[in-house]
């Protein structure tokens, strides 16, 4: 088992290794001076040259590599060139509110998504299922950034359900207002794991009601309910939970879109802003911090997986 | 039994129990249950949404033929007109056309969307193939490695290397494709894998044939099937993909018109012209639903490996 | 063990240990498929009396599974269609509503399934599959059945039952997964147990304990049993009457002592040929019965055997034979040409060539009939 654990470890630490580099090595091959950004276009070139000295961005790509990740392993990754606050500030005042908005999508969309499942996977192909299946089918077609202007219209303007874009406000100042800030964006966050949730466990779960282990928890004498409920679905929440936890990086993403759509000071706006400002520390900090984080959550998704899953064998 | 989950494998991190769900979608949960009345006929929805993309298609290639508008001639005296008998869907801010804009646009995301497939085909598709049958240290190798890139939340690497590099639509294209190919390549990878171990290879190298030769003959008209249905909804995810992009300010640029950059220029005006939103949207959503039934009924019709009875 | 079964709205009128438990007629079972209605089973007949075992033997494809789960009635709700008569207790039970068949499944009637591997749900634990049953019938709270599905563990014979209870299907080997179904087809004590292939793919050793088990335990419940098997070796020893199905059809029935000694379908004759004995040479070839078994779906006319039997004449493949008496108390066989030298039932009269006349179900064309 330490030798299993040991194993994964090592290759974490590996791919975590390939990530760094990847992501210093994509901004810095990437045409572009942060320069210019900094002192204005109609700056001289001597000064440029001063300044890029001044930066360490003369220096050889590797050993620009190696100060930086140095910095990073000692908890250091920088200042942005143009606001000179630390990455890591600009990161932990942006990310919590991505996280937030994750974990509120969540907390809408698994219910939801479960409860269809369970009931369309009743009587497959019967009406539930049908209509369920068909509405979801479309909520594929529905990318964040339809979705968000259509709410909007709708849910804010018209209906004055939900607050507008650029109405975030952080929990200090009050959690009901935070909350209601953060419905709308978490609904729109919501659709697209809804689908994606609600269309694996109904499969899975189908899929599931096939087997022999069913039609004998049925001879036991138990109702459909109690066999869809204790022996169907856990085996399929345990591939629910699973390829829930991988989506993190795709969550992260729509994340990054929904918050930009909404303007919400989240990590996503600064990130385009640092790279519309060649702010190079910036936008490494960012990319390698969301990197880090979602090999890490898989790593551990993983790991959990293969332990609690009885089916899974390990070496 | 669907094989929902495949054994782990030492030395993979992280990704392994997202490639079970991969490869779980391609191979089973998906298309599980087989009724006993027989396989699953496609429906005439599947026939409508088919003839919806070739439509498209069609209308964005031969888009100079037809009688439509000049999408960028901007018509002062009609700005954010609606819907009218001169202009069928209205005129933007700019007094240019919609109907047209939105036909001209098509071309950017079907050649974005299927552009990037393509190349995410012949880069991770020909890889996975190969490593899918030929296996050993090329597939350790090559699988380590998608693993590593697939760990990876792409968005930002795309984001990064848009603004750096440029937003052309080719860029765009390339960039998209290059990032679609780790996920291409797990899919042709788990499909191969599935045949390559059957008899009819083995008898066909039994009786002599080269390797190249199964995989054109034997292999790839398999895997063709289940690959087709994959890349249908590969093509909305770009097209998704390509519509963000557009949003962040980071696709193709107006003046051209894209039907992410339409919608994204339209936001201001929601209030007042809705359906400088609302009929790119539509747009979208129509090609993408089609796009997304199309390929996953293929994927349920073509999946006969899984089922009881 | 103390219970009180929760059986509300059903009454079953104490049962002396003669009284019929069981008693099928005429069931017929056939599924709607793309191609047609597939009749697997085709008119069976049979009855079991308190602590009777019979065994039903076929080869696979003879519908004795379906049989077995028709008369418990555990068929999809779609597709599938049930005809005939089943009483249990002199309770019809054929067409019952879900309720109650819920009631008798795991407290009177319960099955041991043929596969343990995929039978027991991989993802829970062992004790909890056996407490299950007892949680649901009887008034036990969790401890109690705990405990019982304990002492079941124990009576089926597996070793370190306190560790078995936490352990999950997937630690145990073959023969433990069997017991475990069996701990749990016999956790509420019922009056029935249809054990559907329960040694199938178990060492032969195995094979000899698991029957032995559920042997002794049948007689210590006074317990009837249905043991379906395609082994005939198996069901020889431990049973007190047998059934030979076949396509459906039952074309051979009697008490054990007699099918052996006086056999009367040559499919039994080539059914018991075909079986390898231990005291046979090595290297002995089985004698394999050729030909496959008819299609379900477009019966042919005749005897469904005809195709494949060494004996078959020509009425043989135009008109089915019926079950009728031999001379030996309640042995019933369905041949015109019957072995041992006895006589068949009168065949009709028929002209090769004129078409058909009499008791022949599934009318085709006349002759020409497959061969």
């Amino acid at each position: 088992m330490t030798k299993y654990i040991a194993k994964r470890l090592v290759a974490l630490v590996v791919i975590l290794f390939f990530i760094s580099l990847g992501t210093f090595f994509l901004v810095h091959i990437l045409p572009g001076d942060p320069t210019v950004t900094i002192l204005g276009p109609n700056d001289n070139a001597q000064n440029r040259a001063i300044l890029l000295h001044q930066l360490g961005l003369n220096k050889p790509l590797w050993d620009q590599y190696l100060i930086w990740i140095g910095h990073v392993l000692s908890g250091n990754l920088g200042q942005s060139y143009v606001t000179h606050q630390t990455v890591t500030s600009v990161i932990a005042d942006a990310f919590p509110i991505d996280i937030e908005l994750i974990v509120i999508s969540q907390l809408i969309a698994f219910p939801i998504a479960i409860v269809l499942a369970l009931f369309a996977a009743r009587r497959p192909n019967k009406a539930f299922d049908k209509v369920a299946t068909t509405t979801t089918f479309a909520g594929l077609a529905l990318p964040p950034f339809i979705v968000a202007p259509l709410m909007v219209i709708v849910f804010s303007i018209h209906f004055h359900v939900f607050p507008g874009p650029a109405s975030y406000v952080p929990i200090s100042q009050g959690f009901w207002t935070n909350i209601d800030s953060m419905l709308l964006p978490s609904i729109v966050l919501a659709i697209g794991p809804i689908v994606i949730y609600y269309r694996l466990l109904r499969n899975d779960l189908i899929a599931t009601l096939q087997e022999e282990f069913i039609t004998m928890a049925r001879s036991k004498g138990m109702t459909d309910r109690r066999v869809l409920l204790k022996h169907a679905f856990r085996p399929s929440s345990i591939s629910l939970l699973a390829s829930a936890g991988i989506n993190i990086a795709s969550l992260i993403t729509g994340a990054f879109v929904v918050e930009f759509l909404l303007q919400m000071p989240g990590l996503g706006y600064e990130l385009v802003n640092a790279i519309d400002q060649r702010d190079y520390l910036v936008v490494q900090g960012i990319v390698l911090v969301v990197a880090v984080a979602v090999v890490i959550i898989n790593f551990i998704v993983d790991f959990f997986f293969s332990v609690v899953d009885p089916r899974i064998a390990r070496d | 039994m669907t094989d929902r989950l495949v054994p782990v494998e030492p030395l993979q991190v992280g990704a392994s129990v997202s490639i079970r769900a991969v490869d779980a979608d391609v191979g089973g949960a998906a298309a599980a249950y087989t009724e006993v009345v027989g396989k699953k006929k496609l429906g005439w929805f599947f026939w409508a949404c088919a003839a919806w993309i070739a439509l498209v298609i069609l209308a964005a290639i031969f888009a100079n033929l037809l009688p439509l508008k000049n999408p960028l001639f901007q018509d002062y005296n009609a700005l954010n007109k609606g819907p009218s008998s001169s202009h069928l869907l209205g005129t933007d801010d700019l007094g240019r056309d919609i109907f047209s804009r939105i036909i001209y646009g098509a071309r950017v995301s079907l050649v974005i969307g299927f552009g990037a497939i393509l190349i995410g085909l012949a880069i991770g598709g020909t890889l996975g193939i190969m490593s899918g049958y030929l296996r050993g240290k090329f597939d350790t190798v090559t699988n380590s490695a998608s693993y590593v890139l697939l760990a990876y939340p792409a968005i930002v690497a795309i984001i990064a290397i848009v603004a750096f590099w440029g937003n052309a639509w080719w860029q765009i294209t390339l960039i998209l494709g290059v990032a679609a190919s780790p996920l291409l390549y797990r899919v042709v990878r788990a499909s191969t894998l599935s045949y390559s171990t059957r008899e009819f290879v083995m008898s066909a190298r039994a009786l002599g044939a080269s390797n190249g030769r199964i995989l054109v003959k034997e292999i790839l008209p398999n895997v063709l099937p289940a690959i087709a249905s994959f890349s249908l909804i590969g093509v909305a995810t770009v097209i998704v993909l390509e519509g963000s992009l557009a949003f962040l300010g980071l696709s193709v640029q107006p003046p051209t018109p894209s039907w992410g950059n339409m919608i994204n220029e339209g936001r201001t005006e929601l209030t007042t012209d809705p359906w400088l939103v609302l009929f790119p949207a539509l747009a979208i959503f129509l090609f993408l639903l089609a796009l997304n039934f199309v390929g996953d009924r293929l994927r349920q019709h073509f999946d006969v490996t899984v089922g009881r009875l | 063990m103390s219970r009180s079964t929760r059986s509300a709205g059903l009454t079953f009128a104490e049962a002396g240990s003669d009284t019929t438990l069981l008693e099928v007629d005429d069931l017929h079972t056939t599924f709607s498929t793309g191609r047609g209605h597939l009749r697997a089973v085709d008119g069976v007949s049979l009855t079991l009396a308190r602590s009777e075992t019979v065994g039903i033997v076929g080869e696979s494809g003879s519908g004795k599974t379906v049989l077995s789960r028709s008369i418990m009635g555990l068929v999809p709700r779609e597709g599938v269609t049930r005809t005939g008569s089943v009483k249990f207790l002199g309770h019809e039970i054929l067409n019952a509503p879900d309720k109650e068949l819920r009631q008798l499944w795991g407290s009177q009637i319960a099955m041991v399934f043929q596969d343990p591997m995929t039978s027991l749900n991989p993802v829970m634990r062992i004790g909890k599959q056996i407490a299950e049953p007892l949680r649901l019938h009887t008034d036990m709270d969790g401890k109690e059945a705990t405990a019982q599905a304990l002492s079941l563990l124990t009576q089926v014979g597996i070793p370190s039952p306190e560790e078995r209870l936490r352990a999950y299907p997937g630690q145990l080997s073959g023969g433990m997964r069997q017991r475990v179904m069996i701990a749990i087809a016999l956790a509420c004590a019922p009056r029935l147990l249809l054990a559907d292939e329960p040694t199938t793919g178990l060492d032969v050793t195995v094979q000899a304990q698991i029957l032995d088990l559920l042997a002794s335990l049948q007689k210590d419940r006074n317990m009837a049993m249905i043991l379906v098997t395609h082994d005939l070796g198996v069901v020889a020893t431990r049973t007190d009457k047998i059934i030979v199905m076949y396509a459906g059809n039952v074309v051979e029935q009697a008490p054990t002592a007699t099918l052996f000694s006086s056999m009367a379908m040559p499919y039994t004759e080539a059914l018991l040929g075909s079986t390898p004995r231990i005291a046979n040479p090595s290297h002995t070839r089985l004698a394999a019965i050729e030909g496959r078994p008819p299609d379900l779906i477009n019966v042919p006319p005749g005897c469904p055997f005809a195709p494949r039997c060494a004996y078959a004449r020509d009425i043989c493949h135009q008109v089915r034979p019926p079950l009728v008496p031999a001379a030996e108390p309640d042995h019933l066989f369905a041949c015109w040409f019957p072995l041992g030298g006895r006589t068949g039932p009168p065949p009709p009269a028929v002209t090769v060539g004129a078409g058909l006349a009499g008791a022949d179900r599934a009318a085709g064309p006349g002759p020409g009939a497959p061969s």
